[in-house]
């Protein structure tokens, strides 16, 4: 190490192997000072001018910005961009970039105002007396990249150099043919260069600080060597071969060593910074004025004033060349950068951006086009050329038979693709251009297999997981059931007596149902659904109590009409004239109203109930639920039989309470919308019907004084036979029945066919 | 406005490989007219025959492969194919020797490898071996080195002889090759081993035959012709110095070995060096960069490997010179070396390249 510093001091030069000496041609721009352009009509600035990626907008469009604003703040390795004058924000949309590619870039458009209005400008005054992380926010915050090549962020040089550095490199090589911006800086700034070399020496603090300058420079040597007099720099001039300006390259020449294959160069003790780089930390620290401009060579034979220009960013290739003098006539070709790495523009209106330090426009016989790739003929000239110690003709030879993995053995990764080798092929073969494919290629191939390797950890992270999730759940499951059991076995004494009220109700419901005829239906039935059995039998239950209920609300009218009976039985029974008039009267009105209420239901079951004149619905029909209708049959059956039963017991015609029954029922059963119910209901007030009709009959014969009705009407008969004396109570029953038939019958006319239909 | 796109670098030297191939053709003129004077007109027939039957295949072969023929035959690869195996011929071999060795290196040993920059072997010295092991006879024909003039024949004898072995004055080949003077019809190489065989020593073989001043009359102008030519190929950066040297060195060291270790019966470094092929092979054949080692380590042990081999046929092998078996040798050997001599890239540890073993002129 100190061997090194010492060697160095003694003023010795290392060599690179490799290197061409192309013809430099920078004389053709250095002929005048730097010239400052008009402002162009508008900027463009890319968001992303720099290695890495670009910032957030802090403006938006029609905002008006000062010199100097920042237009996006730089996070997470991203630089902020500033506007390079004052003006309106345009537009903010994508452009093509200066890329090699040309791909839209998000780019704001400004419109300068020609004012040139600064905004508040800050700078450190006494910079050598703060701490250096303060500088180095302030060079981070004025947006401040490489300015030699591609831009990497100077902050982030700064920030992960080591503590005991040992050399700080100002790289003024410019080995670049044609570049000359470098060069004119150092002529004509050499003093704020110093300024800035004791800026970065207080940030970096290094053991040796150089300034590498090729030889073909003598006045920016001099120049420099001036302007660091008495500070310990030491400059110095190095042969002319490119590229001695590569970072890797100058570090050699200058100090012998090798910066690591993949590392940086404070792993061997290095930080180098552009001369372009340190005038603008100078700028920023010193002035508080962000990067806004830079110097870019304008030259090649198709210009007439071919020199180099202070230029804003942002500013379009055309303006400078316009200002330039560019021959059209000459150049057919626009290249951003130099001869050796630069890239050509498919238009002049690519803007300007942080790392463009050459507009050349060469002429054909100039830089003629390259000719015809011949075949490679292992000439190994390429690999005498090579700076980095490559194998270029085997690279070539594995990259373009899409041998990738040996061309990644041969280290292509290494190439730092100067074009070297490309320079001095004899077959012209694009050897830099096979380069860049066949990296690109690997890094998307290397990126792929990544993704592919994650995608493989997910989804057996995502395997892993949804086992663990599915023992997980099972575990709790079981541990649940557990718990249940336990409760259900807690519990089990106090559900008891609710278990055992359903399970009674149960077998009442099944001792009605097996008492009556229709259980061997529901056993059929049951048979047909067994998964619905303790359903089906619940809701017959629920049907049966229903009807139950209203099995004994009939009777209770019955009764309440026996009760008043007396007014229309007074004859034929012995009970209280009085009460039974009353009663009568009760139950006439009640029946009207029922009759009223049936009129405005008009529900299809009353209508099916008049309509159908079938006697024996419940057992004969297919109905929609056999079942039901044969429940409800068996019900109004045995309904019946406890009426006839009650009327005989009673000796009173409970024809008021029979016929007020259908229609109270049908009020009922209207509100349900089940048609089962429905037919069930329908199947009672069939029966009932029957039985009314019967009793209209009898009230007719009575009324004509017929002996022969009762005879064949076994249950009403009694009734009819007893109520044959009492013409009066016939005579309204026979009213009652007829207004409600008639009411029936309206209904009936009014409503469709289908429930009759079903019926049948 | 829209302009031309090109990838960088957009500035290259003005060498091209047509013009490579040329200078390297135009630079074995001085060797040529060496053998003219010393052997006769035959070398310029067999000029003419070599590259019409050069120019001529490699056509025919590229119309079949489909492939573009004049910016091909531009690249003047073929000629200088022609041109190297048509001074390697006895000039006066008849004409349908030269033809078919020239056809085979352009067919065989070139375009069905994949052309030029694909092939493995020296087209020329591959052709040259075919051609020594299938018609020996003709391929040994090399007559005395008279100087001009004295041969007995002239430009159009040259031609009957070649085209119908027969003089215009009605002279076999075999009489002509038998010798106007008497001198012995053996290169100076094959006399010198053969009279080894015969018991004679070195040094009396040399006093018995005074042969010119450094390795027999003729050979000697026509090597150091041919040496003249490779330092302007060297001047001209067309070659590399690294296998010439290697070839020569190699050569000279294991002479010089032989030489100090039993000088009776080893002919001296300086006579291997400027005896038969040895100033051609080492400038103009082993050269050749497409069959060649391409790393600078790899080319110098390629040019001494061939050296040593050249040395060992020469002394104990069945042909009197071995430029050509040594030169296909060592082609063998390219993709190994080159394996093993990559050089240490910037930024990599120094990594231990197996050594060859036989890198004596390292």
């Amino acid at each position: 190490m100190e061997t090194t510093l010492n060697l160095v001091k003694l003023g010795k030069l290392w060599d690179f192997p490799g290197g061409i000496h192309p013809p430099v041609r920078k004389s053709i721009s250095t002929s005048h000072p730097i010239k400052r352009l008009p402002l162009p009509d508008h900027l463009y600035l890319p968001l992303k001018q720099h290695v890495g990626r670009g910032g957030q907008l802090l403006v938006a469009v029609g905002d008006h910005v000062l010199k100097g604003q920042a237009l996006s703040s730089g996070e997470q390795g991203a630089l902020p961009i500033h506007a390079p004058t004052s003006g309106k924000v345009e537009a903010i949309s994508d452009y093509p970039s200066a890329h090699p590619s040309a791909l839209p870039e998000t780019t704001l458009v400004l419109r300068p105002d020609g004012e040139e209005h600064w905004c508040e400008r800050n700078p450190i005054d006494t910079p050598l007396q703060q701490p250096k992380s303060v500088l180095i926010e302030k060079i981070a915050t004025s947006g401040i990249a490489g300015l030699g090549g591609a831009g990497f962020p100077a902050s982030r040089k700064l920030d992960g150099a080591p503590e005991s550095l040992e050399f700080l490199i100002i790289n003024g090589a410019e080995c670049e043919p044609y570049i000359s911006c470098d060069d004119m800086l150092m002529r004509e700034h050499a003093e704020e260069l110093a300024t800035g070399i004791e800026l970065l020496v207080h940030i970096l603090n290094p053991a040796m600080v150089l300034v590498g300058i090729e030889d073909d420079k003598p006045e920016a040597i001099e120049a420099m060597a001036k302007a660091t007099e008495g500070l310990n720099v030491l400059v110095k001039a190095i042969p002319t071969k490119y590229p001695s300006g590569g970072e890797k390259q100058l570090i050699q020449l200058l100090t012998g060593r090798e910066v690591p294959t993949g590392g940086l160069p404070y792993q061997c003790g290095v930080v180098m910074h552009n001369i372009g780089t340190t005038y603008a930390i100078k700028r920023a620290i010193c002035d508080g004025e962000p990067l806004l401009e830079r110097v870019v060579t304008v030259t090649g034979e198709a210009v007439e004033q071919p020199g180099n220009y202070w230029a804003h960013f942002g500013t379009p290739v055309r303006h400078l060349l316009e200002h330039a003098g560019y021959k059209s006539k000459h150049g057919r070709r626009i290249i951003m950068g130099g001869p050796m790495m630069g890239f050509t523009l498919p238009h002049a209106n690519i803007p300007l951006v942080k790392i463009s330090n050459c507009i050349l426009v060469p002429s054909e016989q100039e830089l003629p086009m390259a000719g015809q790739e011949m075949p490679c003929i292992r000439c190994g000239q390429c690999a005498e050329a090579c700076p980095a110690s490559l194998l270029p003709q085997q690279l070539y030879w594995y990259s373009a038979h899409k041998e990738l993995e040996k061309a990644r053995e041969y280290k292509l990764f290494d190439c730092i693709e100067c074009g070297a080798c490309a320079y001095v092929c004899p077959s012209e073969i694009p050897l830099v251009h096979y380069y860049r494919r066949a990296k690109s290629e690997l890094r998307q191939q290397d990126a792929e297999a990544l993704k592919s390797d994650r995608a493989k950890q997910r989804f057996e992270a995502r395997n892993e997981r949804l086992e663990q999730a599915k023992l997980e759940r099972e575990a709790r499951h079981r541990e649940a059931v557990a718990k249940r059991q336990a409760a259900v076995a807690n519990r089990g004494s106090q559900n008891q007596g609710a278990q055992e009220a359903v399970a009674a109700a149960m077998a009442r419901v099944k001792a009605q149902q097996s008492d009556q005829p229709p259980a061997a239906i529901i056993d059929e039935q049951g048979n047909l659904q067994p998964d619905n059995q303790a359903a089906i039998e619940a809701r017959a239950k629920r049907k049966e109590e229903a009807a139950k209920r209203r099995a004994e609300k009939a009777a209770a009218k019955a009764k309440q009409m026996e009760a008043e009976s007396p007014t229309s039985d007074s004859l034929a029974s012995a009970k209280d004239p009085r009460k039974a008039a009353v009663a009568a009267a009760v139950a006439r009105a009640k029946a009207k109203a029922e009759a009223k209420k049936a009129q405005s239901a008009e529900t299809p079951d009353e209508e099916t109930s008049v309509t159908e004149p079938s006697p024996e619905p419940s057992a004969d029909t297919p109905d929609v639920d056999p079942r039901k209708a044969a429940v409800a049959a068996a019900v109004a059956r045995a309904k019946a039989k406890a009426e006839a039963k009650k009327a005989q017991g009673a000796e009173t015609p409970d024809n008021e309470a029979s016929v007020a029954k259908p229609s109270s029922e049908p009020s009922a059963d209207t509100t349900d919308v089940d048609p089962r119910k429905a037919a069930v209901a329908a199947a009672v007030a069939r029966a009932k019907a029957k039985a009314e009709q019967k009793r209209r009959e009898a009230a007719e014969s009575t009324s004509d004084q017929t002996e022969q009705e009762p005879k064949t009407q076994p249950a009403p008969a009694p009734v009819a036979n007893e109520n044959a004396a009492d013409a009066k109570k016939a005579a309204i029953a026979a009213a009652v029945a007829k207004a409600k038939q008639k009411a029936m019958e309206r209904q009936a006319a009014a409503k469709s066919e289908d429930s009759s239909e079903e019926d049948a | 406005m829209s302009f031309k796109l090109a990838a960088s670098p957009h500035q290259r030297i003005p060498t091209r490989t047509s013009k490579l191939m040329f200078t390297v053709a135009l630079a074995a003129l001085p060797g040529i007219a060496a053998q003219y004077w010393f052997f006769g007109a035959g070398v310029f027939w067999q000029l003419l025959l070599a590259i019409a039957t050069a120019v001529a295949s490699e056509a025919l072969i590229l119309k079949i492969r489909g492939k573009e023929i004049a910016s091909t035959l531009a690249d003047n690869s073929a000629m200088l194919t022609g041109v190297l195996l048509a001074i390697s011929l006895p000039p006066l071999a008849p004409w349908w020797l030269v033809v078919i060795g020239t056809a085979f290196a352009i067919i065989m040993v070139k375009q069905l490898y994949g052309g030029l920059g694909y092939n493995l072997f020296n087209p020329a010295m591959a052709a040259y071996v075919m051609l020594l092991i299938s018609f020996p006879l003709q391929m040994t024909s090399w007559h005395p080195a008279t100087g001009f003039g004295a041969h007995g024949y002239g430009f159009i004898d040259a031609a009957y002889l070649i085209f119908t072995g027969f003089s215009s004055e009605g002279f076999s080949l075999a009489q002509i090759l038998s010798g106007i003077d008497g001198v012995t019809t053996a290169t100076p190489l094959d006399h010198f081993k053969t009279s080894l065989t015969q018991g004679y020593t070195s040094s009396e073989i040399i006093a018995n035959n005074p042969q010119g001043m450094l390795a027999g009359i003729g050979w000697d102008w026509v090597n150091l012709a041919y040496l003249a030519s490779g330092i302007y190929l060297l001047q001209q950066k067309v070659i590399r110095w690294h296998i010439p040297v290697g070839v020569l060195g190699g050569l000279f060291v294991a002479a010089l070995v032989s030489f100090l270790l039993s000088p009776d019966n080893t002919a001296t470094p300086i006579f291997h060096l400027f005896s038969g092929a040895a100033m051609l092979g080492a400038f103009f054949i082993a050269t050749d960069p497409v069959s060649a080692s391409t790393t600078v380590k790899g080319r110098l042990i390629f040019g001494g490997l061939i050296g040593l081999l050249v040395y060992l046929i020469r002394t104990h092998g069945g042909y009197p010179d071995g430029m050509a078996f040594a030169v296909l040798l060592a082609n063998m050997c390219v993709p190994l070396i080159d394996y093993y001599t990559q050089p240490r890239t910037y930024g990599h540890s120094e990594e231990t390249p197996l050594e060859d073993g036989k890198g004596e002129s390292s």
